[in-house]
C-alpha cells in the first residue's frame, strides 16, 4: 500500500555510510526554513532528525510546489539522495548534522493542525541555540500529551524508563526472581492511605479497592512457595494532593523467603547501581547505613541528605548548670539542646537575617518555639543572648562545634527531643538550600535501619510502617505502651540525597506474634478476623521466614534522569490536582450507570428529597467562589440563591424571540474590537519599579507578597 | 475632618492648576475612584486600608482642568445601591459644588434626587473607567451631580473621550462637549412608556404627567409609546451584574492588598476566611447569585445576555422615531437608601437600571416630580452616545424652570 514505507531508513540513522545513496524516510516535519525557491526541513522520527532539502536544482517542480504546502508536524514520506554537507554548513545540534537529503519525492501522509505549542527542540542552524524549556503550561502539555510526547526530550525519557525497567527484569531474572501479577480488584489493604474503590455490579453496594500495594498477596506468594517474587506494579493511593505525587504510581515490588536484611541490601545495592548507571550516575558502594535514632540525632530526619555536612552536635550537657532561664526551664522538663555550625557563613547570615527571619519567622514555622544564634567573631561569640552564658559555657560551645571566626552556630532547645531534631533538621536543609551548600551531581545512597516499631497515638500506639513488620524482639508485653514504643522494627529505607526511594522489612511469619502485634494496636479479634482473617490463616500453614522491599519507580527514574517532576517520566500522568486534562478524568457518570450499581441513593432514605442537594449547593457555591458563610448570613444568602433560580427561569423564557430561538448574547453594549498597543518594546509599569505595588499588601517579605503556605 | 460624611478629606482641597474650565470648582468623589495616596476602599472591608497608588484617568483630567478635589464621601459597599452613601448630604452641606458617583444601577441619578440637584449617567464607554474600583464592568459609569446641566456638561466635556488605559472604550475621538457646542441640539420629541403607569400610584402619575406638561410647555412634543418588555430589564440586569460582580470580586484575595484574616493555617483557609469576612451580607448574597449563574447555571447568564440584546434592539427601534424617553427616577414606595437585601435594592432602582443595561445616557432633573416631600425625579434618556442631546434637552428644561421661577 501507498502509505506503508518499504525499505525505510530511520532519520536518526542517516550517516556517512549513506552518502550518495537513495533513501526512503518517513516522519514528521519538525521545523522549516524557507529560502524562496529552496526549502529546508527537519524531518523527525523516533530515532532522530535529519535535514531534507527541496530545491529546483534536484527536485521536480511539482514536488517543490507540494513541499511549499508543508507545515510543522505534517506526517510525510520522502525519497531522496543523501549528500555530505558542504564545509561550514554542518549542524552540531543533531546527530546527522554532517549529511542532508536532497528530496526527489514527497508524499504527505497526513496533514496537521497548527500545534498548540512548539514541539521542535533542535535548531536548524549552527550557532542558534537549541530550544530549551519553553513557556508552556503543564496542563496544556498534558491536554495534548500525544504532541508533547513527540518532543525528543520526552521520547528520551520514555526510552530511558524502558531501559531501566529492562535492567530490573534482566537483573532479577538472573538472580532467580520471577515476576508474578497480583490482582487490581481486591479489598482494602493496610497501608494507611485512602483507597480508590470500585463498585461491584454483581454484588450491589459492595466495593473492590484498588491496591495501595500488593503487600498481602506477596506475603501469600511466600507462603505459596514462590520463594523469589517481584513485580513492576501499579499502586493506587487516594492521598492529599502534593506537587510531586500521583494517584496511581508504579513500584518495583519484591519479596523473598529464607533471607535476611543483608540479602535485601545486596540485591538492591547491585540493582540500583545498575539502574542509576543508565543515567550515567555511579553510586558509591557499599551504601552507607545509619540507624533511625542516629539519623534523627545527627540530621533530624528519617531520610537524611548526606551530600552536605552541618550535622547536629548535642550540647545538652554543656548547659546542665546554666543560669540562662529559658534553657534551664527546658532542661528541668527533661528537654535537650542541639545545634549546628554553619561554617564560614557569618558574612551571609547577618544579625538581622538570623533574628528577624530565622528566629522569628522561619524556625517557628518548623514548630520550634525559638532558635538561639551566635556568630563567631575574632572576639568570641556575638549574639543577642550570649551575655546570659557563662564564660565556661561559651568556651565549651566554641570547642564542641569546632568553631572558627566567621562561623555561625545555631541551637534549638525544647522539652521534646523529637521536636528539637525535626526542627533543626528542617533548618539544616533550609540553610543548605539558601546558602547553596548542596553540591550538584553528587549521589549519596543510604540505608536507614532500626525504625521504631510503633508510634504514639491518641490512645495507645500505631504501626510506623505496617503491622506485618518483624520487631527486633518478640518477648514484649502488648499492654505496656512504654515498652511498645521502645521496640525497634526490622525495617529499612533506601534514601538517596534526602529522598526516600523505597523501603521494606523482614515480615512476621508467626501467627502468635502477629496476634500479639494486633493486640498491641488495640484491634479486636473480630476486627482483625474481618479484615485479615484469610491472611492470618495462611500463616498457620508453615509460612517461611521472609522479607522484601518496594521501590517507588517513578521517583527513582525521575531522579536518575534529573527530571523536574515525576510527571516528566510518565507517559500519561495526572496533573497536580489528580486530574487528567487529556481525558478529563475523573468525570461524572450517567444516572443509568449509577442505577445499575444501585448507587443512586446509597445513603438510603436519610435525607429529605432535595435537602441534601440544597446543602451541597450552598457549600459548593461557597467553595467555588472561595467565600465562607457565617451562620447568621446563611438564611439571607440561601434566599438570594433561591431568587437566582427564579431569575434563571425568567430570563430563559424571556430570551426567546418569536420564532422560539434566542437572540445572540450581548456581553457589552459597545462593539468589541482587537486593540494593539503602538510600539514594539515591552511596556514596563512604572509602579513595578519602586515598592508601590507592595505598599498595600497585608504582609510582605523580602520584596514579595507573603502568604500562608498552600498546604499544611 | 467630618468623618461621618468623609472617608478622606484633604486639609485643603487638592488643586493642580488654577486655570481651566473647572477652575476652582470643588469636586467630591467617592472612595472607588483612585486618587493617589487617598484611601480607596470602595466602602468594602475587602479593601481595608487600600491607598491608591496612582490617579484614575478621570481624576487626572479633572485636576488638569483646574478642579479642586475636596474629598471622598462615604459610599455603599462596592457601590451597589446608595445605602450609607453620604454624597447627597455632603453636597447639601456645601462641602462641594460637583459630585461624582459611580452609576451601575442608577446610584448617581438617585443620589441627585436626594440632593435636589441634576444627576447624569453618561453613555457607557464615554468616560474612562481606568482607576475605578468597579463591580459591574459592562454597565458601570462615572455619573455627575451638579446644580445645573451646564456644569455637568462642562465636567463631562473635561473627562470624556478615549483613554489608552481603558480598552473597553472606543479609541475613536469624540465630538467636543461644552455648553456652547451642545446648545440648540436638544431634540424636540419625548416618548413616555405607557407601561410606567402600572408602577405609579394615581397621585404619582398625576405629578409625573404634570411634569411632562411643563416639558411640553418648554417646547417638547410629548407622546405615550409602547415599550414591551419593560418589566424584564431588572431580571436581565441582575443576572448579568451578579455574574460580573462575582468575577470582579475574585481579585480580593487578601494577598496584594486589603483585608486578610489573621489565623488561617493554609492558603485555602486564608482565602475562604478572608473573603468570608471581607464582604457584607448583601454583597455576599449578590456574589453567591453570580456564582450560581457562573458555575451551576451558565445557560441563565447566556439567556440574560440574549435578553439584553433583545431589549436593546427594542429600545433602538423606539429611538428611531423618538429621540428621548422620559421616566421618573424613583419609585415612590421604595426607599433606595434603606434597601437591605439584593432584592430590595433591585426593586428600588427599577426605573434607573434600564439605562445601565443598555448603556444609555440618562439625566435626572430635580424638583419637577414631587410627591409630598419625596422628589421622584424626571429622567430623560437618549440613544447610546447622544449625551450632548440629552444634556441639551435638560438645559432647555432648566432654562424654562428658571424662567418660571424668575417670573
Amino acid at each position: 500500500m501507498d502509505t506503508i514505507c518499504q525499505d525505510r531508513t530511520m532519520c536518526g540513522h542517516v550517516g556517512a555510510s549513506h552518502i550518495g545513496r537513495q533513501v526512503v524516510l518517513a516522519g514528521w516535519v519538525d521545523a522549516l526554513r524557507d529560502h524562496g525557491e529552496v526549502l529546508f526541513i527537519h524531518l523527525r522520527d523516533q530515532s532522530g532528525i535529519v535535514q531534507v532539502i527541496f530545491s529546483p536544482e534536484f527536485t521536480e517542480k511539482t514536488v517543490c510546489e507540494q513541499a511549499g504546502h508543508l507545515r510543522n508536524e505534517f506526517c510525510v514520506r520522502i525519497n531522496g539522495r543523501v549528500m555530505e554537507r558542504s564545509p561550514g554548513t554542518e549542524n552540531p545540534h543533531i546527530s546527522t548534522g554532517n549529511v542532508e537529503v536532497n528530496a526527489s519525492e514527497l508524499k504527505i501522509l497526513n496533514r496537521s493542525k497548527t500545534p498548540p505549542f512548539p514541539i521542535s527542540e533542535k535548531s536548524m542552524l549552527a550557532g542558534i541555540p537549541v530550544r530549551q524549556d519553553h513557556n508552556v503550561t503543564e496542563d496544556l502539555r498534558l491536554q495534548y500529551r500525544y504532541l508533547d510526547l513527540r518532543r525528543p526530550s520526552m521520547q528520551e525519557n520514555l526510552i530511558k524508563r524502558h531501559a531501566i525497567a529492562r535492567t530490573i527484569r534482566n537483573f532479577l531474572d538472573e538472580n532467580g526472581f520471577i515476576e508474578v501479577e497480583t490482582p487490581m480488584l481486591t479489598r482494602s489493604t493496610p497501608e494507611g492511605a485512602r483507597d480508590y474503590i470500585v463498585p461491584s455490579r454483581h454484588h450491589p453496594r459492595t466495593f473492590y479497592a484498588l491496591p495501595q500495594s500488593p503487600q498481602l498477596f506477596k506475603q501469600l506468594l511466600m507462603v505459596g512457595g514462590v520463594e523469589r517474587y517481584y513485580q513492576i506494579v501499579r499502586c493506587f493511593r487516594d492521598e492529599d494532593l502534593r506537587p510531586n505525587r500521583q494517584p496511581e504510581f508504579t513500584q518495583l515490588d519484591l519479596e523473598a523467603a529464607f533471607i535476611d536484611e543483608e540479602f535485601i541490601y545486596r540485591i538492591f545495592e547491585e540493582l540500583t547501581t545498575q539502574m542509576f548507571a543508565i543515567g550515567g550516575i555511579e553510586l558509591p558502594r557499599p551504601f552507607a547505613r545509619m540507624t533511625w535514632t542516629n539519623a534523627m540525632n545527627t540530621a533530624g530526619s528519617d531520610r537524611p541528605d548526606l551530600r552536605f555536612d552541618m550535622t547536629f552536635m548535642d550540647v545538652t550537657d554543656v548547659f546542665t548548670d546554666t543560669n540562662y532561664a529559658i534553657f534551664k526551664q527546658i532542661l528541668d522538663r527533661g528537654g535537650c539542646i542541639k545545634g549546628i555550625n554553619v561554617k564560614g557563613q557569618s558574612g551571609r547570615l547577618s544579625k538581622n537575617i538570623l533574628q528577624n527571619e530565622y528566629a522569628k519567622e522561619i524556625v517557628p514555622g518548623f514548630g520550634a518555639r525559638g532558635m538561639t544564634w551566635m556568630r563567631v567573631t575574632d572576639a568570641g561569640l556575638e549574639s543577642n543572648i550570649v551575655q546570659f552564658f557563662s564564660k565556661k559555657e561559651q568556651e565549651e560551645i566554641l570547642r564542641r562545634f569546632g568553631a572558627e571566626t566567621n562561623d555561625v552556630i545555631l541551637m534549638i532547645a525544647d522539652p521534646s527531643w523529637h521536636l528539637v531534631c525535626t526542627a533543626l533538621g528542617q533548618l539544616r536543609l533550609h540553610l543548605a538550600r539558601r546558602l547553596d551548600l548542596i553540591p550538584g551531581d553528587v549521589y549519596k545512597p543510604l540505608w536507614v535501619t532500626d525504625f521504631p516499631l510503633f508510634e504514639a497515638a491518641d490512645t495507645g500506639v500505631t504501626s510506623s510502617h505496617h503491622p506485618f513488620t518483624m520487631p527486633d524482639k518478640t518477648d514484649f508485653d502488648p499492654k505496656d505502651t512504654d515498652e511498645l514504643l521502645s521496640l525497634k522494627s526490622r525495617a529499612y529505607d533506601l534514601v538517596v540525597n534526602g529522598e526516600e526511594l523505597g523501603g521494606g522489612s523482614i515480615r512476621i511469619n508467626d501467627r502468635d506474634l502477629q496476634d500479639k502485634i494486633f493486640k498491641a494496636l488495640g484491634l479486636s479479634q473480630a476486627d482483625v478476623g474481618e479484615k485479615f482473617g484469610f491472611f492470618l490463616q495462611a500463616l498457620e500453614y508453615g509460612a517461611p521466614p521472609h522479607g522484601g522491599m518496594a521501590l517507588g519507580l517513578d521517583r527513582v527514574i525521575a531522579m536518575i534522569l534529573s527530571a523536574r517532576s515525576i510527571r516528566e517520566v510518565i507517559a500519561f500522568p495526572k496533573n497536580r490536582s489528580a486530574f487528567c486534562p487529556l481525558t478529563q478524568a475523573p468525570a461524572p457518570v450517567s444516572r443509568e450507570q449509577l442505577a445499575e450499581l444501585e448507587l443512586l441513593d446509597i445513603k438510603g432514605g436519610e435525607a429529605l428529597p432535595g435537602a441534601g442537594r440544597q446543602k451541597d449547593l450552598m457549600a459548593s457555591l461557597s467553595w467555588v467562589s472561595r467565600i465562607g458563610i457565617e451562620e447568621a448570613e446563611r438564611e439571607e444568602i440561601r434566599t438570594a440563591v433561591e431568587q437566582a433560580k427564579i431569575l434563571a427561569e425568567r430570563v430563559k423564557q424571556a430570551a426567546l424571540e418569536n420564532g422560539g430561538k434566542s437572540a445572540e448574547p450581548l456581553f457589552c453594549v459597545l462593539p468589541a474590537a482587537n486593540r494593539f498597543r503602538a510600539g514594539k518594546t515591552a511596556k514596563v509599569c512604572q509602579l513595578s519599579e519602586g515598592n508601590d505595588l507592595l505598599k498595600n499588601a497585608p504582609a510582605v517579605k523580602g520584596g514579595y507578597f507573603k502568604v500562608a503556605s498552600v498546604l499544611e | 475632618m467630618d468623618s461621618d460624611l468623609f472617608t478622606h478629606q484633604p486639609a485643603s482641597p487638592l488643586q493642580e492648576t488654577p486655570d481651566g474650565p473647572l477652575a476652582g470648582k470643588e469636586i467630591l468623589i467617592q472612595p472607588d475612584l483612585s486618587v493617589q495616596d487617598w484611601l480607596t476602599d470602595s466602602g468594602c472591608k475587602a479593601l481595608t486600608g487600600f491607598h491608591a497608588v496612582m490617579d484614575a484617568t478621570t481624576v487626572t483630567r479633572l485636576k488638569a482642568a483646574g478642579a479642586c478635589l475636596a474629598g471622598n464621601t462615604r459610599m455603599a459597599e462596592l457601590g451597589l445601591g446608595i445605602n450609607d452613601n453620604t454624597m447627597a448630604r455632603a453636597l447639601c452641606a456645601g462641602h462641594g459644588h460637583l459630585g461624582l458617583v459611580t452609576d451601575l444601577l442608577g446610584e448617581a441619578r438617585m443620589t441627585a434626587c436626594l440632593a435636589g440637584c441634576y444627576g447624569f449617567k453618561p453613555s457607557y464607554g464615554l468616560v474612562s473607567r481606568a482607576g475605578l474600583v468597579g463591580l459591574v464592568p459592562s454597565m458601570e459609569c462615572t455619573g455627575f451631580l451638579a446644580p445645573t446641566p451646564e456644569e455637568i456638561t462642562t465636567a463631562l466635556g473635561v473627562v470624556a473621550g478615549p483613554d489608552e488605559a481603558d480598552y473597553s472604550m472606543s479609541p475613536d475621538p469624540i465630538p467636543t462637549i461644552t455648553p456652547t457646542e451642545i446648545s440648540g441640539h436638544a431634540p424636540n420629541r419625548i416618548g413616555v412608556p405607557r407601561e410606567i403607569r402600572q408602577y405609579l400610584s394615581t397621585s404619582a402619575q398625576n405629578v409625573f404627567f404634570a411634569a411632562l406638561e411643563q416639558a411640553a410647555q418648554a417646547g417638547f412634543d410629548v407622546q405615550e409609546i409602547d415599550l414591551p418588555g419593560f418589566d424584564l430589564f431588572a431580571a436581565a440586569h441582575q443576572v448579568i451584574a451578579s455574574v460580573e460582580a462575582s468575577s470582579s470580586c475574585g481579585k480580593y484575595d487578601g494577598v496584594r492588598y486589603g483585608f486578610r484574616t489573621e489565623d488561617a493555617q493554609n492558603w485555602n483557609e486564608m482565602y475562604l476566611q478572608s473573603r468570608s469576612q471581607s464582604f457584607g451580607c448583601r454583597i455576599k448574597s449578590f456574589l453567591f447569585q453570580g456564582a450560581y449563574f457562573q458555575f451551576e447555571n451558565y445557560a441563565a447568564f447566556e439567556n440574560a445576555c440574549a435578553l439584553r440584546q433583545k431589549l436593546v434592539n427594542q429600545l433602538n427601534h423606539r429611538f428611531e422615531s423618538i429621540p428621548l424617553l422620559a421616566l421618573p427616577t424613583r419609585l415612590p414606595h421604595a426607599d433606595p437608601g434603606r434597601a437591605d437585601t439584593v432584592e430590595e435594592t433591585y426593586a428600588a432602582f427599577g426605573l434607573t437600571l434600564p439605562a445601565n443595561l443598555a448603556g444609555l445616557p440618562a439625566l435626572c432633573i430635580p424638583g419637577m416630580v414631587c410627591e409630598g416631600e419625596t422628589d421622584l425625579g424626571l429622567q430623560l434618556m437618549g440613544p447610546l452616545m447622544t449625551d450632548a442631546q440629552v444634556l441639551a434637552a435638560g438645559q432647555k428644561i432648566y432654562t424654562r424652570i428658571q424662567g418660571d421661577g424668575n417670573k
